[in-house]
């Protein structure tokens, strides 16, 4: 009977050992031809290799396991290698494909072992397998989807500095251009205004103009000025906002 | 509140008396050629005056939106009678007209004056409370919202702190079960190094300051973890020159930055890189500056900063605007992140 072989990829050194040692002590007969500490690595060292098994951590530099798997182009056993991922696990319970905890323990290693030398003992469908992996990447590529901003890149002269959301004021739109105004600076960002509606934290950042996105956990004070229309105050600043007629409700309702 | 109202008040009869003068003039010289100002005026008071008492006295039993203009119309209504009433009562004791005198000559115009000035003056005076009113409900709610934010940011602030990051945890107690069969001293710094960070962590979410010594022993537990972990892929200094280790300091501010420079500068990129610390003193400002040479931050990493915006807010809650947090790319590769915080 031919040998099994495997490759081991994974940033960290420690468990990289670890999971060989353990690998002898359980499976004696498994060779492993190699191991990897990225991404990349791994996926060079599947194609040189042609291993029939490839374990795989999952946040690698370089490249995640998970794409390397998705550009793995032999038929290659692919198990994952994760830390505490209650997402991923889910999609690879619902899909039947092997993943491994960390930490690992004997028993839970010894029971992929058993999967896995059954599965190659048959002959499984490629296609079959293509199949569960697209739907797990689709899951797993869906959460790691951010959420919302929270650092504005701006340039100052030469610098490149990043102003956290959270100290923002407000956002105004100026010609073709974006305000960012904190309580001691004013940038300018090429952002349109609607497109980082989009991207702010909703409850955070309110649209309260056309042209003005107004951070309202900086508001000290909102008030109404002789022509009936709501302004709002900043936080130690002396910077006003006008709120127009079709946004006052947002601060009629609360 | 009820003296604010009580100043309201006051202040609407005395803009409503001025009116009533104002009227009075109109009305003796313009109307009816610059006879008898002082009856005009007395009676133009009496008007004025009852009127707004009637309407002061509605508008504080009608309250309901729906009953606006109703009230103000019967206010407005019974003023005039009252007005109207002791006009007669000052022109039958002190000049003697009788009722039917009063009520030929006199009341017809003190009715139709009546309604015609009440009419823009008791519009003036609604739609102005109404102002005042919604502008005290809108401080009102914002109060409210604000109390309620606060301490649902508290209560979060509070589940951050006390939360360890179940990767961070696991990882690590891998490498701790790989390193028994690998390097059993290894392992057992790493267990140690992870018992005071987890300690320290407990109890500081507990705390509102700690020292500035206590901060950068807590960072170093948690940078000598990874240095573990990582091995050569990561190298990182501490240079602290500040000789103050008892320096008051809020807990959760290096740290956290530290924690996104290896997050995602350092371990996403292949080659790894250095963080440096370095704490100075100049002109009664502590500068903490945290720099590494890790992927930097692009586009999509601009969406990670989470912890960022937490130390932002925490040092904003704690010194307000005299303390600030810069962060820069760093040349060629990296972020600069600038702390400064007043002695």
């Amino acid at each position: 009977m031919k040998q099994i072989t495997a490759i081991i990829a994974d940033d960290e050194e420690n468990l990289r050992k670890g999971l060989t040692l353990l690998l002898e002590r359980l499976w004696p007969e498994l060779k492993i031809l190699g191991q990897a500490q990225n991404g990349i690595e791994a996926l060079s060292l599947i194609e040189f290799e042609k291993p029939d098994i490839a374990f795989l951590d999952i946040k690698m530099p370089g490249m995640t396991g998970i794409n390397v798997a998705k550009k793995v182009s032999n038929a290659c056993k692919i198990v994952f290698i994760t830390a505490y991922d209650h997402f991923a696990v889910q999609a690879f319970e619902s899909e039947a494909v092997d993943y491994i905890l960390k930490p690992l323990t004997q028993n839970r290693l010894k029971a992929t072992i058993d999967r896995l030398k059954k599965q190659l003992g048959e002959q499984e469908q490629p296609l079959d397998f293509d199949l569960k992996m697209k739907k797990i990447i689709q899951v797993l590529e869906n959460k790691d989807v951010p959420e919302y901003l929270r650092l504005i890149k701006v340039k100052t002269g030469s610098d490149l500095r990043f102003i956290p959301v959270s100290q923002v004021l407000y956002f105004k739109a100026e010609d073709k251009y974006t305000i960012v105004q904190t309580a001691t600076n004013e940038f300018l960002i090429k952002t349109p205004i609607k497109d980082l509606e989009n991207d702010l934290e909703p409850k955070q950042f309110w649209r309260v103009h056309r042209s003005a996105i107004v951070n309202i956990e900086k508001i000290q004070a909102i008030k109404r000025s002789f022509s009936n229309q709501l302004i709002i105050g900043f936080n130690e600043t002396m910077h006003t906002i006008a709120v127009s007629r079709s946004y006052e409700h947002l601060f009629k309702q609360m | 509140m009820q003296r604010l109202k009580l100043k309201d008040t006051i202040y609407t009869f005395i803009i409503t008396a001025i009116f009533d003068t104002i009227i009075a003039v109109v009305l003796t010289y313009m109307v009816l050629d610059g006879h008898n100002f002082f009856d005009v005026f007395i009676i133009s008071q009496l008007m004025g005056l009852s009127i707004c008492l009637c309407m002061s006295y509605v508008a504080h039993f009608v309250d309901g939106k729906k009953w606006d203009v109703a009230g103000t119309i019967i206010g407005l209504v019974v003023g005039v009678l009252i007005g109207s009433l002791l006009s007669w009562g000052f022109l039958s004791f002190f000049r003697g007209n009788d009722f039917t005198y009063f009520f030929k000559h006199v009341f017809s115009y003190v009715f139709v004056f009546g309604i015609v000035f009440g009419v823009p003056i008791s519009y003036f005076f609604s739609s102005r409370e109404k102002i005042i009113e919604s502008e005290k409900q809108i401080q009102k709610e914002k109060i409210k919202r604000l109390t309620m934010e606060k301490e649902a940011a508290m209560t979060t602030l509070r589940l951050l702190q006390a939360q360890i990051e179940p990767h961070f945890l696991f990882n690590t107690l891998a490498n701790v079960i790989s390193l028994f069969d690998i390097d059993i001293e290894k392992s057992r710094q790493m267990l140690i190094n992870l018992n005071e960070y987890l300690r320290i962590s407990l109890q500081r979410t507990r705390q509102e300051m700690i020292t500035l010594a206590q901060e950068l022993d807590l960072t170093r537990k948690y940078l000598e973890i990874f240095k573990i972990r990582m091995g050569n892929r990561l190298s990182y200094e501490i240079n602290d020159k500040t000789n103050k280790s008892d320096f008051a300091f809020p807990p959760l501010i290096i740290q956290p930055l530290v924690e996104n420079s290896i997050k995602y500068g350092i371990e996403p990129k292949i080659s790894g890189g250095t963080i440096i610390i370095d704490c100075t003193i100049k002109e009664n400002i502590l500068e903490i500056m945290i720099t590494d040479t890790g992927k930097g931050l692009d586009e999509d990493a601009s969406k990670a900063g989470i912890g960022i915006n937490n130390v932002s807010q925490r040092l904003e809650n704690i010194y307000g605007s005299a303390a600030s947090l810069i962060l820069k790319q760093n040349n060629p590769t990296g972020i600069k992140a600038i702390i400064r915080v007043p002695l």
